[in-house]
């Protein structure tokens, strides 16, 4: 469905991604690499945010490197931010209107019904990530791309989100640090390291993984 | 709110039976001025961009109209064709100046009033100079003041409604979600250039409409139509009342309008001190933005 083909991004002499390829058919796949590995950059340049040097993005068997955001968005592909983003002036009712009609249930789902008419800037920042998240299963995506989906919430509120996209049929890929809640989640894990691919694999064989533990540690 | 905006929207088709000609003339712009007010709000307020050169919108409207009508065409098929131009003029600096992020759209409106008023100047026997055109009682929207006032009247009332079904439809909800965060708003699938283009020509029809009937209602285009005063009054007035409330705009066009030409303009001739209205608007503006910065509807208008 999502295939990453050979893709490089610089920022001027700093290569954030360095031909990195790798495919997500179903399921779910986790991300996951020291903090400026190029995780959120490949997020940007898979929906459109950021154009790549050289590569390719294919989604269900159509080149969608030079698409804008909004064209790759209509088409399926889904993205949420690793910063906090809602439309913060807009009711938490009137941030999934803005996105879909049916808003009813998408909040009952998330948990956000009974603040359905709270400013979404007065939410808490727990909150704010499910409403993010709301926003982007208000979109009926085809494929989910979850920057960071975790952070900020409370255990009680990371059981629950988890629960929620473990029930999700949704083909999805997360970026995650907090690696409990992941491994729980996806099948398949990449590991970035200096925008390099250095592991493909199962969840269980990352641990195992010495150049993935060094990156992780720190070699000496 | 509503049903008071239906009284209140009502209440000035009595003005006529009371108001002596002269303050009821003075009405009838007011009322244009409130059309110029919001329909720069629609993208100021709700889009979040800053349009300089509203005022140009409302010129090219004013003086197409009137050439054409002084060259034979029927004045209101005169006033939609400038409605049209200015339309597609809108849609030209939009396409340019909307495509990136940042304050394209200010630097490049801001010089545009300036660019206008010269082009009338250098030919003067097109536009009539720093004079101006006058339109003749023939031409007139109506030969009456009560009729020209009741025109000016259903021509903001019909763009005021038309207006409010915009900022209150779903088009209106995404322009109020890509002024909060154009990125995730992008992300979700709303294509902001598109959208964002599609209020700035929204804004330059209204406002081109507008400044053609401003003209047939005062039976005169000049350079104050496309004026850095006339423009600064339509910031003030939106700032003043609240940005991107609807309402708000329309308050703040009202009390500043009111404020310009029955007290502050007559205030300045006592003082035989020309200029001081301005002054004393312009320090308001800064007064406000310091400690009203939602202004006078959103400060107190909790939705
Ligand atoms: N827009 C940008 N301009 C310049 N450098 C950037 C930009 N975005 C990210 N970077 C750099 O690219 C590297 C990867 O960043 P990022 O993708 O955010 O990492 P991660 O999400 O894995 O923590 C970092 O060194 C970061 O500073
Ligand atoms: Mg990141």
């Amino acid at each position: 469905m999502l295939r990453v083909e050979g893709v490089t991004k610089r920022f001027g002499a700093l290569v954030a991604l360095d031909n990195v390829t790798f495919e997500v058919n179903s399921g779910r796949l986790g991300i996951i690499g020291p903090n400026g590995a190029g995780k959120t950059t490949l997020f940007n340049v898979i929906s459109g945010f950021l154009k790549p040097d050289s590569g390719r993005i294919i989604f269900k068997g159509r080149d969608i490197t030079k698409l804008k955001p909004s064209r790759i968005a209509e088409m399926g592909l889904i993205r949420t931010f690793q910063i906090l983003k809602v439309f913060r002036n807009l009711t938490v009712e009137e941030n999934v209107k803005a996105v879909c009609d049916d808003y009813r249930e998408i909040l009952e789902d998330v948990g956000l019904w009974e603040k359905r008419n709270v400013l979404a800037g007065n939410l808490s920042q727990g909150e704010m990530r499910l409403l993010g998240i709301a926003l982007a299963l208000s979109r009926n995506p085809k494929m989910l791309l979850l920057d960071e989906p975790f952070s900020g919430l409370s255990p009680v509120e990371c059981r629950s989100l988890a629960d929620y996209l473990r029930d999700l049929k949704v083909p999805s890929i997360i970026i995650e640090h907090k690696l409990g809640e992941l491994f729980d989640l996806v099948e398949r894990v990449v590991v970035l390291n200096f925008g390099r691919v250095i592991f493909e694999g199962k969840p269980s064989e990352v641990v195992e993984n010495e150049e993935v533990v060094e990156a992780y540690v720190g070699s000496s | 709110m509503r049903a008071l905006a239906i009284i209140l929207a009502l209440i000035p088709l009595l003005i006529p039976l009371v108001a002596p000609k002269s303050i009821l003339f003075t009405i009838g712009l007011l009322f244009l001025f409130v059309v110029y007010v919001v329909t720069w709000d629609l993208v100021a307020g709700y889009v979040g961009e800053v349009n300089l050169g509203h005022v140009v919108f409302v010129g090219i409207g004013a003086y197409t109209s009137v050439l054409l009508t002084l060259n034979g065409l029927n004045m209101w098929l005169s006033i939609l064709v400038g409605g049209m131009l200015s339309t597609l003029f809108g849609l030209a600096i939009g396409s340019v100046c909307l495509r990136l992020r940042g304050y394209y759209l200010a630097l490049v409106t801001a010089i545009l009033p300036l660019v206008f008023i010269q082009i009338v100047n250098i030919y003067p026997n097109v536009f009539g100079g720093y004079e101006g055109l006058s339109v003749g009682i023939n031409n007139a929207l109506h030969r009456t003041v009560e009729g020209r006032f009741y025109i000016s009247y259903l021509f903001t009332l019909a763009s005021l409604i038309v207006i409010y079904k915009i900022v209150n439809s779903k088009f209106g909800l995404r322009l109020k979600a890509i002024r909060d965060d154009p990125d995730l708003a992008e992300s979700l699938g709303i294509d902001v250039f598109k959208h964002k283009v599609l209020a700035f020509v929204i804004s330059a029809f209204f406002s081109g409409i507008a400044g053609g009937i401003t003209a047939f209602y005062r039976l005169s285009v000049g350079v104050d139509l496309f004026g850095i005063s006339l423009m600064l009054l339509i910031i003030i007035s939106a700032i003043l009342g609240g940005l991107g409330t609807y309402y708000g705009a329309i308050i703040g066009a009202v009390i500043v309008y009111v404020l310009k030409y029955m007290v502050l303009t007559s205030f300045a001739q006592s003082l035989g001190m020309a200029g001081v209205d301005d002054l004393i608007l312009y320090a308001l503006l800064i007064v406000l933005i310091y400690k009203l910065p939602k202004g006078i509807f959103g400060t107190f208008y909790k939705s």
